[in-house]
């Protein structure tokens, strides 16, 4: 891997739009979002249900197939665009160089033939070999991806695996032409926790060994925390928040990152009789609430904030954190000090807003 | 809004635990399918477990799936009939109930469950599930009386009167949950079983369920089981937690001791797996 390689971003998204047509109206699945994946890198897209980030990724791979959807937008996948190519052209992409990993195993793999076939006709899909060499080639991921007797293996079906073991067929299955890019959604939500680990600890091992990237959707920021370089966090069908995940985590900008982050109970620390919440629910992508989407949840959020639209620009002084918000750098740096001593929404907007930060009581 | 505050009176009972659970066992009978090459066995569900929940307490039951813990909570619940072993609530037998009795003792116990979307009957609207209870049990005949216990319950979870007519689908997962969380209390249970009751939910959401079931224990004085996969979870809401593996449980401790000196290997191994838990 050469520096150039580095930093040139293996994936670029511009701009890219996803609206849905429908009964009630349009859908705004991904509103005007852009994001660099840079090669043999992570990226986590972080965000609740209906935020927009598997719409996102689908997009990517060309999956967004529902009728009448309309895309803008720019998606270079070194350097070509992905939304200009023909449905034969991104067939040859698709399972080749870009592959894809869900969060139903079960789903995702046909209950009829045995995972061996599956990942035979994986290969062939893009290959021209003959079926005992994809043979020896599909027991040969099967042992990459960590299962025990791969020879054994390679003959059953899903079903005759446990949940942990069905994620690794269907990583082996997205590994077959060793892709640059692997789009994971919701990879490891279905599984208990050590299988979890296990299969995280994969994904970093095989994007180390093979230079893959992999962008991983997650509601989950322990996951993020766990296996991404870098970071976007969704609301509402936009990017709110993005940067170095080691930065994002500890010095969130973002009353929403400040209120997923801290409505979580955690393993560490003391604990507190109650949570704080984010108040309200996420908004629809049909009627989305005026000027900053968050505003209608956000403790810290002024009148004008119904109006503006904020856009999503650098951190003063962190060129690769960038935030959609609408507070001053300054107030937002002390608001999130206070919250960090352990005060309440109210107690750090009353400190700050008196203009002497004091610790919270 | 007093209503549904417990009495305070002198209980004999009030030292000795609410439940008291003893070799419980429950094996299932797997039968050997078309599809299947195993032969038939005996799946070991929960596999002789022992454990008192003790009055007032938020006690937390943590395992990986198959591990038995939702299982365990349906036994004591008498949703299914348990193999062997004993449950004693408030004092008596309660595998030993049938009929009347077992109905009258239900009232005592009550669940919530993981699915907001799949525990609430669609073609009922909110009013007529959180009343279900009273007319299964048969209280508040009177239609006024009714509508008005209801509406207090809906204020207690908070929700609002003008939800009363409304469907299930007109509710997000967070909202359903509440619903689900007034039917349980409408009968003014001792007990709450709540079997993943935030795992549905997204994240910004859960943190409203989990201060409401501690808000209802501080006011209502009630003894809750919380049944989950996430061990954040059960440290932030117990006071108490056994963690169970293949039917059994492996370790049941204090909370600030299980999670600072976990003493079994796979409680250590769970806690090490927790994502984000190492950084």
């Amino acid at each position: 891997m050469t520096e150039a390689s580095l930093n040139e971003p293996l994936l670029r998204v511009e701009d890219l739009r996803v609206e849905f047509p429908t009964e009630d109206g349009v859908v705004h699945a991904v509103d005007g979002i852009s994001y660099d994946v840079r090669a043999a890198s992570t990226l986590g897209i972080v965000g609740e249900s209906g935020s927009g980030k598997t719409v996102a990724a689908l997009t990517a791979m060309g999956l967004t197939r529902r009728a009448g959807a309309r895309i803008s937008g720019r998606i270079l996948f070194e350097g070509r665009d992905l939304l200009a190519l023909s449905e034969e052209e991104m067939r040859r992409l698709r399972g080749n160089e870009i592959a894809m990993i869900f969060q139903d195993p079960l789903s995702s793999l046909h209950p009829l033939y045995t995972v061996g076939a599956q990942i035979v006709e994986a290969i062939r899909a893009h290959r021209d070999v003959s079926k005992a060499q994809c043979r020896a080639r599909a027991i040969e991921l099967l042992e990459l991806v960590g299962m025990r007797e791969p020879d054994r293996r390679v003959d059953e079906y899903p079903h005759e695996l446990s949940g942990g073991m069905r994620q690794r067929a269907m990583i082996a299955m997205a590994l077959a032409n060793e892709p640059r890019l692997l789009i994971a959604d919701e990879p490891t939500t279905a599984l208990d926790v050590t299988v979890q680990a296990q299969v995280l600890a994969l994904l970093e091992r095989l994007r180390r060994e093979l230079s893959m990237a992999i962008v991983i959707v997650t509601h989950d920021l322990g996951v993020v925390a766990d296996i991404a370089a870098d970071v976007a966090v969704m609301y509402a069908g936009r990017i709110v928040e993005s940067g170095p995940a080691a930065r994002l985590l500890s010095a969130p900008e973002h009353p929403y990152t400040w209120g997923l982050l801290r409505s979580i109970p955690t393993l560490t620390g003391p604990r507190a009789r109650r949570l704080e919440p984010i108040p309200g629910s996420p908004p629809s992508l049909i009627e989305r609430p005026s000027g900053c989407h968050f505003h209608p949840r956000c403790p810290y959020a002024q009148p004008d904030h119904a109006r503006i639209d904020p856009r999503l620009e650098p951190v003063p002084g962190e060129p690769d954190h960038r935030v959609a918000c609408l507070l001053e750098p300054p107030l937002r740096h002390d608001l999130w000090a206070q919250l960090r001593a352990g005060g309440t929404a109210a107690q750090a907007l009353s400190a700050t807003t008196a203009g002497v930060p004091e610790a919270p009581a | 809004m007093s209503t549904h505050v417990a009495e305070e009176k002198q209980d004999p009972r009030a030292d000795e635990p609410l439940v008291e659970v003893r070799d419980l066992v429950k094996h299932f009978h797997a039968a050997g399918g078309i599809f299947t090459r195993r032969k038939r066995g005996v799946v070991r569900a929960v596999d002789g477990v022992s454990f008192d929940v003790l009055r007032g307490e938020t006690l937390g039951i943590v395992g990986e799936t198959g591990c038995g813990k939702s299982t365990t909570a349906r036994l004591i619940m008498r949703l299914l009939d348990a193999s062997g072993g004993e449950v004693r609530f408030d004092g008596q037998d309660l595998l030993g109930l049938s009929g009347a009795r077992l109905k009258a003792a239900r009232c005592d116990l009550q669940m919530i469950f993981q699915d907001p979307y799949s525990s609430l009957n669609p073609r009922k609207t909110v009013g007529a599930i959180v009343a279900e209870p009273f007319a299964i049990h048969d209280l508040h005949r009177d239609r006024a009386e009714r509508r008005s216990a209801v509406c207090e319950l809906l204020d207690t979870v908070g929700l609002s009167p003008e939800h009363y007519n409304r469907y299930p689908h007109e509710f997000s997962g967070g909202q359903r949950q509440r619903i689900g969380v007034a039917r349980a209390l409408a009968l003014k249970p001792k007990l709450l079983i709540a079997d993943e009751p935030v795992s549905a939910l997204d994240v910004s959401i859960q943190a409203q369920v989990l201060n409401l079931l501690s808000e209802l224990q501080d006011r209502f004085g009630l003894t809750i089981v919380l049944i989950s996969h996430d061990l954040s979870v059960v440290r932030h809401m117990c006071d108490r937690v056994a963690v169970m593996r293949l039917g059994k449980i492996v370790e049941l401790a204090p909370n600030d001791a299980l999670y600072s000196s976990p003493e079994h290997p796979y409680t250590r191994e769970l806690l090490a797996a927790v994502p984000g838990a190492r950084s």
